[in-house]
């Protein structure tokens, strides 16, 4: 049997034992074991311990469990609610009101949690209580939390990009900071959006006062700024190249613990608990990683990663042609596969090829995020869409419904950064040496 | 339309697989590894910055703690439930059959675990016999930091075998529960 064959073999086995129900990073590492039993039987196996040890033993990894117990701290200690509260007079008197509150909110958990579920679910247990008791469009407010919450993997510090960096040696700083733009012109196309429709139809959403006094700002912006500030230590430090992207998580971890100290609650039970909860999520994302590494493994020993390369180079796609063709895979695949399942199965091999087709990696990185973005909202699987309906008495198809024009705003952005790919890169291109 | 993030479709609450001492152990030394990574890479900066000094160890202990993390919390997260699985086909399914699925995969789950157990084994014996040591100041004996991939496995496989244990107690469940209807 070819390793050609085998391959396409194992990647079906991939999607049938995915489809069939089988927990996502078991579906990745039996393939690629399966593949390296097909390859050279049980002495093909000799170097999985090796491959255990060096995927993991990574410094850049590390980012990953500090990143995800620093939201959970947020999440647990109820500053999130402090933060939608302050953002809801600051933001609600535009067009939209709450619903302007749910992009921004989410935007600004996005640049402490660097996961789209977590920012889903944070901002979604706090709004959507508050937009079903004043009446707002339900479907628009499921839509918005869904789209809003995808924000968590394109502003830094993006869980997807670390795992994008581990596979391709791009530095994470980078990427984070090429996540910047796009992820600030992606809030503000939605925001507009939102306010262009409540503006022609009043009836989504009621008229929000906003502060009544300047008392009232001033109160919105003391729940508010602390948060910016953080926000702003850590992605600065990274940009001036003061901290590696871990360092200033763990710096962050401890500065969130003195905010909830200061403006929340902060109890060793608060702490116990978001450790377990931080265990499992980031046991969860690690597993997914070290089976990606199983499967390249297997691909690397066989060879046959540079026979893909040497196939899709032999098809002489112009650079366009390449990239609608990489455009039609991640869409079908977004639709099939769970978000870092598409990095951890795609990037390695189509890394290679991607440099021979001269794509800045940078800029490839945003665009994979965008993608994931998408597949996060797409049905049947789109993680946000049950993170939402999870969190509400709605029906799924309403939450669906309520994405499709935010899925339509993304494309737009995602064709921009496709003609205009210094939107991504003009950033990280001004990083200090 | 599937469920990716639930395990709505999973066994009755009663047949859930339960935490025991593997599990709490592993999930005790994740949390103390996370705190640990915590102290030591915000020790780093702070040293860095105030004394311009680099302890120089934060990027080898931290990448030691993302080994032992992943690999010890497998079995909370096996026993827990927590890893994502898309719901499209099992949503469909009678009881009885998802309970039979769960039995295969947790088979071959356990399968598949059991090479990854003997083969990082077989590299911790290789590390303590050839006397392997980390090229840094530190000097770290390898066989240390490695002997958690085995343990973890180990525990992951004793999850398996409890998680097809209950698959099997599911199935009766449901075939009794069948039978009564």
């Amino acid at each position: 049997m070819s390793p050609e064959f085998m391959i396409i073999a194992a990647f079906v086995v991939f999607l049938l034992l995915l489809g069939a129900g089988m927990s996502i990073p078991f579906a990745i590492t039996l393939p690629g074991i399966f593949y390296l039993l097909l390859q050279g039987g049980l002495p093909a196996m000799k170097g999985l311990g090796l491959v255990s040890w060096g995927s993991l033993d990574s410094f850049t990894l590390t980012a990953i469990p500090l990143f995800i117990f620093m939201a959970e701290i947020m999440q647990g200690s109820g500053l999130t609610l402090r933060i939608y509260r302050g953002l809801a007079t600051l933001v609600a008197p535009i067009p939209g009101g709450l619903l302007q509150t749910n992009i921004a909110g989410c935007a600004l958990f996005a640049s402490i949690s660097g996961s789209s579920v977590a920012t889903a679910a944070s901002i979604g247990s706090v709004a959507l209580p508050q937009l079903l008791e004043r009446k707002y469009n339900r479907q628009m407010s499921a839509g918005s939390l869904a789209a809003g919450g995808t924000l968590g993997i394109l502003f830094p510090p993006s869980l997807a990009m670390i795992v994008y960096s581990s596979f391709t040696e791009v530095s994470v700083a980078k990427l984070f900071m090429a996540g910047v733009v796009p992820g600030l012109m992606l809030t503000a196309m939605f925001m507009i959006y939102i306010a262009v429709r409540c503006y022609f139809n009043p009836q989504l959403a009621p008229k929000e006062q906003g502060a009544r006094s300047m008392r009232e700002v001033a109160n919105a912006l003391l729940d508010v700024l602390p948060f910016m500030f953080l926000i702003l230590g850590i992605l600065g430090s990274i940009y001036a190249g003061l901290m590696t992207p871990a360092e200033a998580a763990a710096c962050g971890c401890v500065l969130v613990m003195v905010l909830c100290a200061v403006f929340g609650e902060l109890r060793l039970s608060l702490l116990n608990a978001a450790l377990q909860r931080s265990v499992k999520t980031v046991g969860n994302i690690l597993f997914i990683i070290y089976a990606a590494y199983v499967f390249s493994y297997a691909i690397s020993l066989s060879g046959v990663g540079e026979s893909v390369t040497s196939f899709l180079v032999g098809l002489h796609l112009s650079r366009t042609g390449f990239f609608i063709a990489l455009f039609v895979l991640y869409t079908v695949l977004g639709c099939l596969v769970e978000s870092l399942g598409m990095i951890v199965i795609t990037v390695p091999l189509l890394f290679p090829v991607l440099l021979q087709y001269g794509f800045d990696p940078v800029w490839f990185g945003v665009i994979l995020v965008m993608f994931i973005e998408l597949g996060q909202i797409s049905p049947p699987i789109g993680i946000n869409l049950f993170v939402i309906q999870s969190i509400w008495d709605g029906e799924l198809g309403q939450v669906v419904m309520g994405t499709i024009p935010f899925h339509v705003i993304m494309l737009v952005l995602l064709l921009m950064l496709a003609i205009w790919p210094d939107i991504a890169l003009w950033l990280p291109e001004h990083m200090p040496k | 339309m599937a469920d990716i993030a639930g395990n709505g479709y999973g066994p009755p609450p009663h047949l859930r697989v339960r935490e025991d001492i593997t599990e709490k152990l592993c999930l005790w030394t994740c949390q103390v590894c996370m705190v640990v990574l915590i102290v030591i890479t915000a020790s780093e900066v702070v040293a860095r910055s105030l004394f311009s000094f680099s302890f120089g160890i934060s990027d080898e202990i931290g990448g030691y703690l993302v080994v032992v993390i992943t690999f010890l919390s497998l079995s909370v997260c096996e026993t827990g439930d927590v890893y994502h699985r898309v719901e499209f086909l099992q949503e469909r399914l009678p009881g009885w059959a998802r309970a039979v699925s769960r039995l295969v995969f947790d088979a071959l789950c356990l399968a598949a675990m059991g090479l990854v157990l003997w083969q990082t084994i077989r590299l911790v014996n290789n590390s303590y016999d050839f006397d392997e040591q980390a090229p840094t100041i530190l000097g770290t004996p390898l066989w240390i930091p490695r002997i958690f991939m085995p343990i973890g496995c180990a525990a992951v496989c004793w999850a398996l075998l409890k998680a097809m244990r209950r698959d099997i107690l599911w199935f009766q469940y449901e075939r009794a529960k069948g039978r009564a209807q």
